[in-house]
């Protein structure tokens, strides 16, 4: 017996390598031929009849039945020279079948384990192409057959709005003559509100000590009827622009001032090359949001216009300004789509800068009462509320029925069009907010490029995607886990944000991890999870910048009345405050400190502790208040986490 | 007499490879030789001798060769292989210790079992019975 361990392949005498030369011997594969090998033998035709019989019935291999015949054909030639008749020797043969099978079963044992598996991947390759026919046929013979219209639930409060509660009806008169969401004359000039920061190398909203100061004010002399509007708009319940993915739905009046630039008749809709199947049609996947960042816009344009309303000695205006500020920041997120939540805390992050400025600028500009005003206003603000899955949970179920099919019993399959939908950058496109943890990346390995080329190839091929019934959870267990998922993100959600899952050092690992070994198998829950970390640390500082102002403004108030600071929080409660705001890492009273006649109110921070209201570092250098994100105690850091930064010089606090 | 067919099964090859430790021979020769040496004993049915030959070769006690015969014609040559040989010697023993075994026990005499064959190896202590 050869020893294969200690034999080297290329060596002549190793098995595979031996069986690799025999393969590639004609002869192995035309064999030789054992009839006409038989016929030409001589032999009486009783006897060529018999080992006839016996090859044709061994069933072997082509090769194999020329060596049997070969043999017998000499067996019976020997015989007869040996002095027998061919007729005694045919008769003490034996039976011909019997000795077929024996033959047979012995001429198998004699095969390499080679040959053997080589003998077996031409039936392997049939049961596989059966199989693969079968699975071909299922999959693309699948059909998704969406029935429930989310859309509704994500405008339901539109919807639901009296139409003197929303603000649409009235933005929509200058959207678009003030170029809101287009290009032109108006959008141009309001590059003015921005100039380049020296100090952070970006740009920053022009202030009244910039030397662009008057094109500035210039420009909001020429937006006064847009600022007008918004003002009396951002009072009502409701934005009030009923959502849509299809631009066809729009009304003729939306369209003109959503889409100035663009005829309806020739605007692209749907989703185009990414879903030539047209099943995204009216899915809220695509939901057209065009308005949103240009409510931002216009925050900002408010901000600059505070300003000016500083300079001119207009405390009304100011106050109206962000009052504006924050009204706009609820409206948007009645969609309760998690962007909407995100722009709206950009936006109330505007309003709340925008009181910083104004006290900053002159701590007595503004009146007890518009302090009260502003406290009340900024206390109204649900921000909490923004932390709102519904719309996220719409979006996946919509997804849902629109690449499964259904059975009517709440099961399906994925359907062809929806794996082809799911494989594309489609969806990441779409929402900007699947999960960052998720994307497919391949093992980092030798050859990584190659292997991450043909392994990606794989993923996305159309030929392996049938089996994707196998490998992927059907409809009904994608709910369940989707259900699964979002009930655990809603129910956290609840929590105080010291006690949620942000707050501890696991986090949403074990959500991460799930998908990452479960990527093919949940591929649509996989890519449409949202990143629940990043948004819920977005509300949860704005939730904080909210506390601190409320405490800040109530400190404000205190002092106007008693000429004084506070010496604690506790004294606010009752005149001031209804309640100490809690620091959203710890759960215990928002810090503050006095300096230069200033209130400064901060959290611990990253480190945990109060470190007497000093700015962040982070590794020893200064860190930027943005990159503080609330969560488990964070070594790195040292520090406060500055909320409400009045008694900081302007530029370390922006 | 004839072995009946699942004596020839254990018997058979342990045959074959005592007779193959002479020297190398061809699938008729064997036929013949068998059936001479063993006095019919081992007379098989001429189609059961080339499965048997092959389950040999496919364990690699015997192997085979294709060479031309004094007679210029080409036949199949079938030889022990080492392994072939330590296979023998340790059939020889236990073939050995069956037959004492049997003897033992009266069952037969090693003259009733195969009175004209030559079994190298086999010393009965205490003789025939």
């Amino acid at each position: 017996m050869s020893d294969s361990t200690s034999t080297p392949f290329f060596s002549p005498s190793f098995p595979a390598f031996k069986t690799l030369i025999t393969f590639l011997r004609p002869s192995f594969w035309l064999g030789g031929n054992w009839k006409k090998a038989i016929k030409e033998s001589g032999l009486p035709t009783d006897v060529q009849a018999t080992i006839h019989q016996v090859v044709q019935r061994s069933r072997l291999m082509r090769r194999e039945k020329f060596d049997v015949a070969e043999e017998l054909i000499q067996h019976f030639q020997d015989g007869n020279q040996q002095g027998r008749s061919f007729e005694a020797l045919t008769e003490t043969f034996g039976d011909p079948e019997s000795a077929a099978l024996l033959i047979r079963r012995s001429k198998i044992r004699n095969r390499s384990v080679w040959i053997s598996a080589a003998r077996m991947i031409p039936p392997m390759m049939l049961c596989f192409s059966i199989v693969y026919l079968g699975l071909f046929l299922w999959y693309h013979s699948g059909k998704a057959s969406p029935t429930i219209d989310y859309m509704a639930e994500l405008n339901r409060n539109s919807n639901e709005a009296e139409e003197e509660e929303k603000a649409w009806p009235l933005y929509r008169t200058v959207w678009a003559k003030y170029q809101l969401g287009g290009m032109g004359e108006y959008a141009d000039m309001r590059q003015q509100m921005f100039v380049e920061d020296k100090g952070t190398a970006g740009s920053r909203l022009v202030r009244p000590s910039d030397q662009q100061w008057p094109q500035a004010v210039e420009v909001l002399k020429q937006h006064q009827e847009l600022l007008g509007v918004f003002r009396k708009g951002a009072n009502r319940k409701s934005f009030g622009l009923v959502l849509t993915s299809d631009v066809r739905q729009y009304s003729d009046e939306d369209f003109a001032a959503l889409f100035p630039y663009s005829k309806k008749e020739t605007h692209e809709y749907g989703c185009g090359p990414e879903d030539p199947s047209g099943i995204l049609d009216g899915a809220t996947i695509g939901v057209l949001l065009p308005h949103v960042s240009e409510v931002r816009n216009v925050a900002r344009l408010f901000h600059v216009d505070t300003r000016h309303a500083v300079v001119e000695g207009d405390s009304e205006r100011a106050t109206t300004n962000i009052e504006t500020v924050l009204g706009l920041a609820n409206q948007i997120t009645d969609n309760k789509i998690l962007v909407s939540s995100l722009v709206a805390v950009a936006i109330s992050s505007i309003g709340f800068d925008q009181l910083e400025d104004v006290i900053r600028s002159n701590p007595d500009f503004l009146s007890p009462a518009q302090l009260d005003r502003l406290q009340s206003k900024i206390k109204q603000l649900d921000i909490h509320s923004w932390l709102d899955y519904s719309g996220e949970k719409a979006c996946f179920k919509d997804m849902v029925q629109r690449c499964y099919t259904d059975d009517g019993n709440g099961d399906g399959r994925l359907t062809a069009v929806g794996m082809r939908l799911l494989k594309s950058d489609f969806l990441t496109g779409v929402t900007g907010l699947s999960n960052p943890s998720v994307p497919y990346s391949p093992p980092a390995i030798s050859f990584s490029e190659v292997f991450a080329g043909i392994e990606s190839a794989l993923m996305n091929s159309e030929i392996i995607a049938p089996t994707s019934v196998l490998m992927c959870a059907g409809r009904k267990e994608t709910l369940a886990k989707a259900e699964e998922f979002f009930s655990e993100v809603e129910s956290d959600s609840k929590l105080p944000f010291w006690e949620s899952r942000n707050s501890k050092t696991d986090g949403w690992q074990h959500h991460d991890d799930f998908f990452s070994e479960n990527q093919a198998k949940f591929i649509l829950l996989s890519k449409m999870f949202p990143a629940v970390s990043a948004v819920n640390v977005a509300i949860a500082r704005a939730k904080a910048r909210q506390d601190a102002v409320i405490v800040a403004l109530a400190m404000h108030r205190y002092h106007r009345q008693h000429n004084q600071w506070p010496e604690t929080t506790e004294e606010l409660v009752g005149n001031y405050l209804k309640e100490v705001p809690v620091d959203i890492i710890n759960g215990k009273p928002l810090h503050f400190k006095v300096v230069d006649d200033a209130p400064l109110i901060y959290s611990v921070g990253m480190d945990h502790d109060d470190d007497g209201g000093v700015d962040a570092k982070r590794k020893g250098k200064p860190a930027k208040r943005s990159s503080i994100v609330p969560g488990p105690k964070d070594d790195d850091f040292e520090g406060d986490w500055i909320l409400w930064s009045q008694a900081m010089p302007l530029n370390s606090s922006k | 007499m004839k072995l009946e067919r699942e004596m020839m099964r254990g018997a058979g090859p342990t045959a074959l490879l005592q007779l193959l430790s002479a020297g190398e021979k061809y699938g008729y020769e064997i036929i013949e030789a068998l059936t001479q040496q063993s006095a019919g004993v081992f007379e098989l049915g001429q189609s059961t001798l080339y499965p048997m030959l092959y389950n040999l070769e496919a364990k690699k006690l015997v192997t085979s060769q294709k060479k031309e015969g004094p007679n210029g014609r080409s036949r199949r040559y079938y030889r022990l292989t080492a392994k072939g040989k330590k296979k023998l010697a340790a059939d020889r023993e236990q073939w050995a210790a069956v037959i004492k075994g049997l003897g033992a026990l009266g069952v037969t005499r090693l003259l009733d079992i195969a009175p004209n064959v030559a079994l190298p190896g086999l010393a009965l202590e205490g003789g025939t019975q």
